[in-house]
């Protein structure tokens, strides 16, 4: 169904690699949040392009700074010369290209290292596509990230805090970092209060049952809460069918030493699931496979679909 | 995105089906998808391209 959107607001929908693109006509120029995955960055800057319809990029806003988020940045500075407005919290990692902190590293994942020319902090107010919108601090996916809420349309720019049905892996918990869980609470509880008609999540189709979604948001949250287990497992399928839209294929026969190298699956399979990351790497592969996600071709996992 | 084909390497799909996409109905997204389908199918056979660009 197509929602209600402003006309100025393209949303250039991807898939899971890539977040969605939103772009904001202003005058004769435009602003974008953010750009997508590194190896999709040609076709960003041919979906951008056709969307700009004439109009000049000035401006790259990002909600957080995950691969997935801004792995176009460099490529379209380079291309339109836009400034790049990047969260406050996620600015010294960008600066200092601290693959550990931008979690690129640790999940072997790739991005372009970018320069930004501001940042934008919780409770700033911003224009974009001459509408008003707020910037809301929403941790616990990632613990800088902003959404944007515009109060008047009642539109919410929610990143992946909340998406139709959840939200994004918990990285702090994964990392060890227990203020994960409490702070993805206290954003959906702050979000429950807003008056939103549409949301444009990160991932996923613009959708409008917004109470329902946050009440799905808090239903999955409160599992996880009361199963550590639950939530990782979760989290490996989530990650490890990223990690095989990104390389395309993968022997089989390879994975359960890949988990014992990528810091992230090798560290949750000991901390949460106490077994060998091989050990975890088939049950997460049977659970995707089962589920329809993945399939094997000729010894090599595949991830159907986009 | 594949320069012979002009498909992403990933979903099979056009340029103008994935920038069309979000707006599109559910009708023009199930056309999308059967001729996802019908080109996944006539790939089979064929090597994935390879290169880095989805």
């Amino acid at each position: 169904m197509k929602l209600p959107l402003p006309p100025q607001i393209r949303v250039i929908e991807r898939g899971w690699l890539s977040a969605n693109n939103i772009l904001f006509h202003e005058g004769t120029e435009a602003t974008l949040v953010d750009s997508g995955y590194l190896t999709h960055a040609d076709q960003t800057l041919a979906l951008v392009e056709r969307a700009l319809e004439g109009h000049r990029l000035v401006r790259l806003i990002n909600t957080h700074s995950h691969s997935d988020h801004i792995g176009g940045n460099a490529a379209l500075r380079r291309a339109h010369g836009c400034r790049i407005l990047v969260p406050e919290g996620m600015a010294p990692a960008v600066a200092d290209w601290d693959e550990d902190a931008l979690l690129l590293s640790s999940a072997h994942q790739q991005a372009e290292p970018f320069a930004f020319d501001a940042t934008i902090a919780p409770g700033d107010a911003l224009e974009m596509g001459g509408i008003r919108w707020q910037a809301l601090a929403v941790p616990g996916h990632d613990m800088h990230a902003l959404a944007y809420y515009a109060p008047a349309e009642r539109i919410l720019i929610s990143g992946d805090a909340l998406w139709q049905d959840g939200f994004g892996v918990m990285f702090a918990e994964l990392h060890g970092d227990p203020s994960g869980l409490p702070a993805q609470r206290r954003t959906l509880e702050m979000l429950r209060e807003l008056d939103v008609g549409v949301v444009i999540p990160g991932h996923g189709a613009p959708f409008a049952d917004y109470q329902a979604a946050v009440a799905r948001a808090l239903a999955r949250l409160a599992a996880f809460e009361q199963s550590p287990e639950r939530m990782a497992k979760s989290a490996m399928k989530a990650l490890f069918t990223f990690t095989l839209l990104e390389k395309r294929r993968m022997p089989r026969a390879g994975i359960g030493d890949y988990f014992g190298r990528v810091a992230i699956f090798r560290d949750v399979s000991k901390n949460f699931f106490h077994q060998e990351p091989a050990a975890v790497a088939a049950l997460v592969i049977d659970e995707l496979i089962r589920a329809g996600v993945l399939i094997e071709q000729d010894g090599d996992l595949l991830a159907r679909g986009h | 995105m594949d320069a012979a084909s002009g498909l992403c390497v990933g979903c099979l799909r056009t340029l103008d089906e994935i920038a069309g996409w979000a707006a599109a109905t559910d009708e023009q997204k199930r056309h999308i998808l059967a001729a996802v389908a019908r080109r996944r199918a006539r790939r089979t056979d064929e090597p994935m391209a390879d290169e880095g660009s989805a």
